[in-house]
């Protein structure tokens, strides 16, 4: 949201120091870092099924290589007692998994269960409604280049309930494949229409971008929330920054969300 | 429970050992015969008063006073022929023959020290008050020593000199936010005038809301106060403005290459009767702006001004009055897009009156406000916030010289407190709607205490400060369960009370001298807080919002213990001191991990409370006297705090834990017209949170993306910091009507790259990197400063 820009603007200004700043890459001793598991695994109605990602957690300092890892089983329900098996997407690929399709109900909570050397990981989730986008649009932010703009959507918040959105922007033509990911509660709008922009993320005339809003539950939006702070595309200027809390009981990081996705598609003018 | 018991044993011993003292005082006044001589010392040449200056009896070392704020004293002398003597640092002794057969009225005139080393080797043979004042942890800041130390951009900053100073510290590089002994930067109680300022600071925190011109005398506690002063748990910073001269007109000011200041001083309605000071600063960043060819930078707003002014008119020997006041604010803006306007309102008006020779009063009515807006008005979407803390206080001193060996303080103060957390204006009306409620408290505190002479070597100053503070309507009092979900709210109405803290704050200290050179202090006392600043982020900004104690915020109140060695040698040529403390704090605050501060009606709920613990051994040595002087000034210390929902009740590092904190300051005078400053501090890094690890989640990146991962709140370091900065001052031209001169200065002219900010990222590839920001390297400054002297009579003795 647009308040969010306050915040970029104060701090701009306090770049007083625009004149004086300068930064340099370091080396800096950090502390001991204890391998973790780490479980990624959603539900959509964009989709249509259950994706399930599977990694280990590495030092900071060490290379961007991944390592991915097959749990010993993963088990996906919903309430009504649907079970939606999950098996490997790529056979020649370790931690990926995805079900089956099939089409998620708005309301229904879903359950997970991931076994990894001997361990076992719980988590559920409810469905929340779709929101639709209602329209795309362009900007440019004050203080920017003129061929620069950021991405907007304007949507029309059901008051009926408190929606809680996760929302990212992928740049179609530059392709990359680093989105940064935004949340965003409607505490303060309920029932209004309202503008979502993608405020750190840069895009160019004539460029082809896709914008994604999720409408996830109350747990997911609080560990977003946090785990986006802790992002290493955006600078972090929480005295005391902290992992998020996951709603995956079983000490791992990652999460479990079943959440709506609507999706507009927009060529910059 | 059992700490309780403990409190309330010592308390009870304390009262009663109070009350023998005064009972055993009264009786020595009755029994000996003596008349009181009282009045009030200035200074020679502009009429200003001079607080804390030593009034004393030659061949009597029995019989002494320091001046009180307005510069009154009073002291019993037995009949004879005598000298007074009166003395303050920077002025010469004064001797007055006196023969005393009756209560007799004497009004005395410092003359301010020319510069000439020779004088200022005869004067510091006395004794000093750095042993001889009964009060530790007590800084009295010598201002014109300050201005002569680099600053960045040449903004002569007390905030930031005081910094220099053993156990207190920046908050961060170039910022006037300071800490004391381990505490938080809002534990710091900032008085212009008895007006609290709630956001010392422009630009963002990079210079400190004081302009130098119109400050008179800082005086800092850093914890043991005496019991006249509290609300705070780590600080209070005493700042008077000048009166002005009440003889002769001046005018002066000084240029720079980000601000100008100019003031005027004189004489008000009748000479030696009253005077008046007015003084103003502003930045001129905007003018650059507005020659840019760019059309963002040329629609942007960028500055900061700042008003002093101050009047006061003697009616007669027993009645004075003071009116002052302080305006600044900082506006920065881009066209109409967007917007923070920020500022401090002060107003104190003050009425002495002297009841009798033993017997000052002074009462004063306080105003003080700070204020910010937000604007935003860009596409689809506008926003107006509105932000205001007023303060309405009125507060009534009495000063009572009972005899030679008590001197009584006492008296009473009553603060309003009305916070507006954020009034919301916009066309979209439901956005309209979340304003925040407003809250209201009313403060109360009566204090006494008594400074007593027990014996020539043994000097205390005991009290005791007794405050209430009342949750006040019209306001919000929520309920929470466990989960932080409301599930009462009660609506308090117009000057209704709520709940109600009292606290008891004992308040002592004693000096115990050796020799006219030497002493051990030692202190202890409770501070209680009731005004809390809620900031998560890792500087501090204007629009941090400031919260009173409610049903669920209780109290901070903080317990220190402090002493000390305090000694003199060569011929007071160098002072020198030890301290410790120890202190303990309770209602600490801090945030449930993702807690938005703003814009949010129940913060309560996501606030959790603990423990904090300070120590900590301070060293300081200074050369006073000759071509070279300076100091030398050391703290070794730890701050930690506990609370029991973060890091599982365990003690932690505080983000203002420093262990080492080193200071040296150097002045050379070259030539009478040329001298030289430097000063060099290195200190260890704050304590913060570093990433160790790092997991890849994706969302709907095929890539993924790196997040960081922590161990544990507060176990990292900044990178140890150091800086060494110097300044030349040229005295271009010093005669009877006008003075004019240059201050040149380098700040960091080693170019260290201290880490302003440290950040963990990724760079395209995903390959993830630390990468710090630096500010501030060979920054150099030139100053031109003036003044005239257009009919100036008092100037005849240079």
């Amino acid at each position: 949201m647009k308040i969010n820009n306050c915040n970029k603007c104060l701090w701009a200004f306090s770049l007083f120091f625009l004149i004086f700043s300068c930064t340099e890459r370091i080396d800096i001793g950090l502390g001991n870092h204890e391998e973790k598991f780490i479980i990624e695994c959603y539900i959509d109605d964009y989709e249509n099924k259950a994706i399930g990602i599977f990694s280990m957690s590495k030092p900071f300092n060490n290379n961007d290589s991944i390592i991915m890892v097959n749990p010993d089983s993963i088990e996906i329900k919903d309430n009504e007692g649907n079970i939606f098996p999950m098996n490997k997407t790529f056979v020649s690929l370790d931690g990926y998994f995805s079900s089956n399709t099939f089409t998620p109900k708005i309301g229904n909570t879903y359950y997970m269960k991931v076994v990894y050397q001997g361990k076992t990981y719980t988590a559920q989730s409810t469905m929340a409604p779709k929101i639709e986008i209602d329209s795309l649009y362009s900007w440019t932010f004050f203080g920017s280049k003129e061929d620069e703009k950021l991405i907007a959507s304007r949507i029309i918040d059901p008051a009926a309930q408190s929606n809680n959105y996760r929302y990212f922007v992928k740049n179609r033509t530059k392709n990359t494949s680093k989105d940064i990911q935004y949340v965003f509660e409607d505490r303060l709008i309920n029932g209004s229409k309202f503008s979502l922009t993608a405020n750190n993320q840069f895009v160019k005339r004539g460029d082809s971008v896709e914008f994604y809003l999720l409408n996830i539950d109350r747990p997911n939006y609080n560990y977003w929330n946090v785990l986006i702070q802790n992002s290493t595309l955006v600078n972090n200027q929480a005295a005391a920054p902290a992992d998020p809390v996951s709603n995956i009981t079983g000490g791992c990081y990652g999460y479990f969300s079943a959440h709506t996705v609507s999706k507009r598609v927009l060529r910059v003018e | 429970m059992k700490l309780k018991y403990f409190c309330a044993s010592i308390i009870h011993v304390f009262v009663r050992k109070i009350i023998l003292f005064l009972i055993l005082s009264i009786n020595f006044s009755l029994l000996s015969q003596s008349f009181t001589v009282s009045g009030v010392v200035s200074d020679k040449k502009n009429g200003e008063t001079v607080m804390g200056a030593i009034v004393s009896v030659d061949n009597m070392p029995n019989i002494g006073v320091t001046t009180n704020a307005y510069g009154y004293y009073s002291i019993q002398v037995p009949p004879g022929s005598h000298t007074i003597k009166a003395r303050y640092i920077g002025y010469e002794e004064e001797k007055i023959s006196l023969t005393v057969s009756q209560n007799t009225k004497l009004n005395i005139t410092l003359s301010q020290k020319g510069r000439q080393v020779k004088e200022v080797v005869v004067s510091a043979k006395k004794r000093e008050q750095n042993v001889s004042n009964v009060q530790v942890s007590k800084v009295q800041v010598d201002l014109a020593e300050i201005d002569k130390i680099p600053v960045i951009l040449g903004e002569r900053d007390v905030l930031k000199s005081i910094q220099l100073l053993p156990g207190i510290m920046p908050a961060q590089e170039g910022q006037a936010g300071f800490i004391v002994r381990g505490g938080n930067t809002d534990q710091n109680l900032i008085l212009l005038d008895e007006a609290p300022v709630y956001n010392a600071s422009h630009l963002l925190g990079f210079f400190s809301t004081f302009n130098s011109d119109a400050l008179k005398d800082l005086t800092l506690y850093k914890g043991n106060m005496p019991a006249e002063f509290g609300g705070r748990l780590s600080s209070v910073v005493d700042i008077k403005m000048k009166e002005g001269n009440n003889k002769d007109y001046n005018f002066g000011g000084g240029i720079g290459l980000i601000a100008s200041r100019l003031f005027a001083e004189g004489p008000l309605v009748k000479k030696d009767k009253g005077s008046f000071f007015v003084s103003g600063r502003r930045t001129y960043a905007d003018a650059f702006l507005a020659l840019s060819n760019d059309s963002v930078a040329k629609s942007s707003t960028l500055y900061f001004y700042d008003l002093n002014a101050k009047a006061n008119y003697t009616f007669d020997d027993k009645n004075r009055v003071f009116l002052s006041g302080y305006f600044g604010q900082d506006k920065f803006g881009f066209s109409n897009l967007f917007g923070i306007t920020y500022g401090n309102t002060t107003f104190t008006g003050r009425w002495n009156h002297v009841f009798n020779d033993k017997l000052f009063s002074n009462t004063s009515l306080i105003y003080n406000n700070f204020n910010y807006t937000v604007t935003l008005n860009f596409n689809d979407f506008d926003l107006y916030v509105k932000s205001i803390l007023n303060d309405y206080s009125i507060k009534q001193d009495f000063d009572y010289f009972l005899n030679d060996k008590n001197r009584f303080k006492f008296g009473y103060l009553g603060i309003w407190h009305n916070v507006k957390p954020g009034d919301v204006t916009s066309s979209n009306e439901i956005i309209a709607g979340n304003s925040l409620s407003r809250s209201n408290g009313l403060e109360n505190a009566i204090y006494f205490q008594n400074e007593q002479k027990v014996s020539s070597k043994l000097s205390l100053n005991y009290g005791m400060r007794i405050s209430a503070f009342s949750v006040m309507g019209p306001n919000n009092l929520y309920q929470f369960d466990a989960n932080g979900k409301v599930i009462d709210t009660t609506r308090l109405g117009n000057m209704q009370f709520g709940k109600t803290y009292i606290n008891l704050e004992p308040r002592f200290s004693g000096n115990y001298s050796f020799n006219e050179n030497s002493a051990i202090k030692f202190a202890y006392s409770r501070n209680v807080q009731n005004l809390h600043l809620l900031s998560n982020t890792s500087a501090s900004r204007p629009t941090d919002r400031w919260i009173l104690t409610t049903n669920n915020v209780r109290p901070e109140i903080s317990d220190q213990i402090s002493g000390g060695y305090f000694f003199n040698f060569l011929d007071n040529m160098f002072e020198a001191s030890i301290e410790s403390y120890f202190k303990w704090m309770q209602n600490q605050i801090d945030y449930k991990t993702g807690t938005q501060l703003r814009a949010n009606e129940t913060v309560e709920k996501d606030l959790v409370y603990g423990n904090g613990r300070a120590y900590g051994l301070e060293l300081f040595l200074k050369k006073k006297v000759g071509k070279f002087t300076g100091w030398i000034s050391y703290t070794l210390s730890r701050s930690e705090r506990k609370f029991d929902d973060i890091e599982g009740g365990r003690w932690f590092a505080s983000r203002y834990d420093r262990t080492h904190d080193l200071s040296i300051v150097a002045m050379y005078e070259l030539s009478r017209k040329v001298s030289l400053s430097a000063n060099y501090v290195l200190y260890t890094g704050n304590a913060v949170t570093f990433p160790t690890g790092k997991a890849n989640i994706g969302g709907y990146n095929p890539g993924g993306v790196f997040y960081n991962t922590f161990n544990g709140r507060n176990l990292d370091r900044f990178p140890t910091y150091n800086r060494f900065d110097v300044a030349l001052n040229w005295d271009l031209k010093k005669t009877k009507y006008y003075e004019h001169g240059l201050n040149f200065s380098i700040y960091n002219v080693l170019g260290t790259k201290n880490a302003y900010l440290i950040d963990f990222k990724a760079d395209d590839n995903g390959q993830t990197f630390t990468e710090k920001t630096y500010l501030f390297r060979f920054v150099p400054s030139i100053t031109y400063n003036f003044k005239f002297s257009p009919k100036n009579k008092s100037n005849e003795d240079k």
